[in-house]
């Protein structure tokens, strides 16, 4: 375990290494960009006191073909990249899963919070609902919202990445990496999986998705009040660790920890015509992405205005946006048709 | 055996050269070879040794990866013009800067015959291609890459020669830098770059016999045999 039975106080770039390290990598391959080489000057840093090998290559695409020499010899190795990078190597990624080689590639979704529209997902997210374009294969994908959990999250990552044999992305929220958090020792149960059998790959592909499918519920967390809550407030990210933090009386907080479908299943105890509102930073489009997922719930978006300050006063500004949406969805039920 | 290629391909005698080159090196386990695309992908089902494919140009990289995670184990990759100096001269050039001891194997037979034999960097000026149908015009498509020669100035390389394969003079000379390569690569110098002089009679449109002429007539007047770096302890 990364902490003995006591929490300690970890940085997000800090927890993210030291859990990829006592998940036994030793590989780790990444290119400097924009917010994302923090995790790189971590790794550079812890792997070489652990005996890994941490390299800085001179472009992403590099840094994907050392890491599938790598796994190619039954390692199973950590790239990183930022989103605008991962766009510019999906292609060789495609090796990975037409060769069914494992990975880890850990994605900081964003610039740093200083920067303007610091949303945890601003791009559209389509390709994360659906298989590995041409392969068939499912594209599983974990976005932890606490450092705690950040460390449960990225030992189930290349839990996956060996079973499936493909690789796994770890969706990094660059505000929870710049976080800093008290890190409690939590209980990491190994996934329970079944071996993949079939000569077939789209037999093996149709197989693993049906099994992932199956797990997806591990990937919500929630929080219910002891009353049957009015309505839930959705969130991903560090904002859903944040309002998990909260305590907040009223409603049900549901933390989405993926986007593989079937994961936004709502707990037994909440009514199924529940309003879910979903909360991300302005100009995100997580509401957009769930809308097209989950059009059976009643979804209704709530977008933050990012400031440095919105962190300490969260509350009090959710609480207006609340009530603003609120009547604005009582204004567009009595409007005439 | 029956090759995949066509008739009086060379990579099939460089393949031969390869077979009887990588069981005499003096290592107990069998080198890893990594292909890149193109004409060369086939080569790994030639050779009873570990092999991996690697995306366009990307090659180098993977044998450092390879290198990386297994130091004691010879690396080499096998790639042609097309795909080493087109897509892949920056990842080449990123290996060799980092001072990765692995082999590089190019075949350069002056088109990138696995797409359809359109001009690739090493085309001379005024080659016939599928994609130059007046011939390449050093105006408009630039002069022809001289490969080891560029090669040899990266820094991290520790070994850069050109050989050919039309004479029987110059398959032993292939042997011999060969091993002299992967001995560079033993002793831990640095990238070791073999380019190798081929031909492609398809789309030289030529019989193999008028090939290897042309390759003694033409070429070798514009793309001369030799050593471009022999250095060691550099590294």
């Amino acid at each position: 375990m990364i902490v003995d039975q006591q929490a300690a106080v970890y940085n997000g770039f800090q927890m993210c290494m030291e859990a990829v390290l006592t998940s036994g990598c030793r590989h780790y391959f990444a290119s400097p960009s924009p917010m994302h080489s923090l995790l790189l000057n971590e790794g550079l840093t812890r792997f070489q006191s652990r005996h890994g090998i941490c390299l800085q290559t001179q472009t992403p695409a590099e840094a994907v073909s050392m890491a599938q020499g790598v796994a190619q010899l039954g390692d199973i190795p950590f790239i990183s990249s930022n989103y605008a990078d991962f766009l510019s190597v999906q292609h060789l990624l495609y090796h990975f899963f037409h060769r069914e080689i494992p990975c880890v590639y850990a994605i900081v979704l964003y610039e740093a919070p200083e920067f303007p529209g610091a949303c945890t997902l601003p791009y559209g997210f389509a390709c994360l609902q659906n298989a590995w374009p041409g392969s068939g294969f499912p594209f599983p994908h974990l976005m932890p919202s606490h450092l705690s959990h950040m460390q449960n999250n990225v030992q189930e990552a290349f839990a996956l990445a060996r079973h499936l044999q493909q690789p796994v992305l770890l969706l990094l929220d660059p505000m929870l990496l710049s976080t800093t958090q008290n890190v409690q020792s939590a209980e990491w149960n190994p996934l329970p999986f079944s071996a993949v059998e079939g000569s077939h790959h789209l037999r093996r592909a149709h197989k693993r998705h049906l099994e992932l499918k199956n797990m997806a519920c591990r990937w919500l967390r929630y929080w219910l009040p002891e009353q049957t809550p009015d309505y839930g407030l959705v969130a991903a990210g560090a904002l859903g660790g944040w309002l998990l933090d909260m305590d907040w009386h009223e409603n049900a907080v549901l933390v989405l920890d993926s986007l593989y479908p079937g994961v936004l299943q709502l707990p037994e105890e909440c009514p199924s015509d529940m309003p879910l509102y979903v909360i991300e930073f302005d100009p995100g489009c997580l509401y957009e992405q769930l809308q097209q997922q989950y059009s059976h719930y009643l979804l209704h978006p709530i977008k933050l205005p990012w400031e440095r300050s919105v962190p300490v006063r969260l509350q009090n500004t959710l609480q207006a946006e609340l009530i603003a949406a609120q009547e604005r969805s009582l204004q567009a039920r009595s409007a005439p048709r | 055996m029956t090759f995949a290629y066509c008739a009086g391909c060379s990579h099939s005698q460089l393949h031969r050269i390869l077979a009887e080159v990588l069981p005499s090196l003096p290592v107990s386990t069998p080198p890893i070879g990594v292909s890149g695309t193109g004409c060369s992908e086939q080569m790994g089902q030639y050779f009873d040794i570990p092999f991996v494919s690697a995306a366009a140009g990307q090659a180098p990289a993977v044998a450092a990866g390879l290198k990386r995670s297994r130091p004691e184990r010879l690396i080499f990759t096998y790639q042609g013009d097309g795909d080493l100096a087109a897509r892949g001269l920056d990842v080449l050039m990123s290996t060799a800067s980092r001072q990765e001891s692995i082999t590089v194997i190019c075949l350069n037979n002056l088109v990138m015959a696995g797409s359809g034999g359109q001009m690739s960097p090493t085309s001379l000026t005024g080659q016939v291609t599928t994609s130059t149908r007046l011939g390449r015009s050093q105006s408009r498509m630039g002069a022809p890459l001289k490969l080891a020669e560029t090669v040899a100035h990266f820094p991290g390389v520790g070994f850069a020669q050109r050989v050919a394969m039309h004479t029987p003079e110059a398959v032993e000379a292939t042997h011999q830098a060969l091993q002299a390569a992967f001995t560079f690569q033993q002793e831990a110098q640095g990238v070791s770059f073999i380019e190798v002089l081929g031909w492609c009679p398809p789309y030289w449109d030529c019989s193999p016999v008028a090939a290897r002429q042309r390759l003694e007539s033409d070429v070798l007047r514009q793309f001369p045999l030799g050593v471009f770096r022999r250095a060691r302890g550099h590294v």
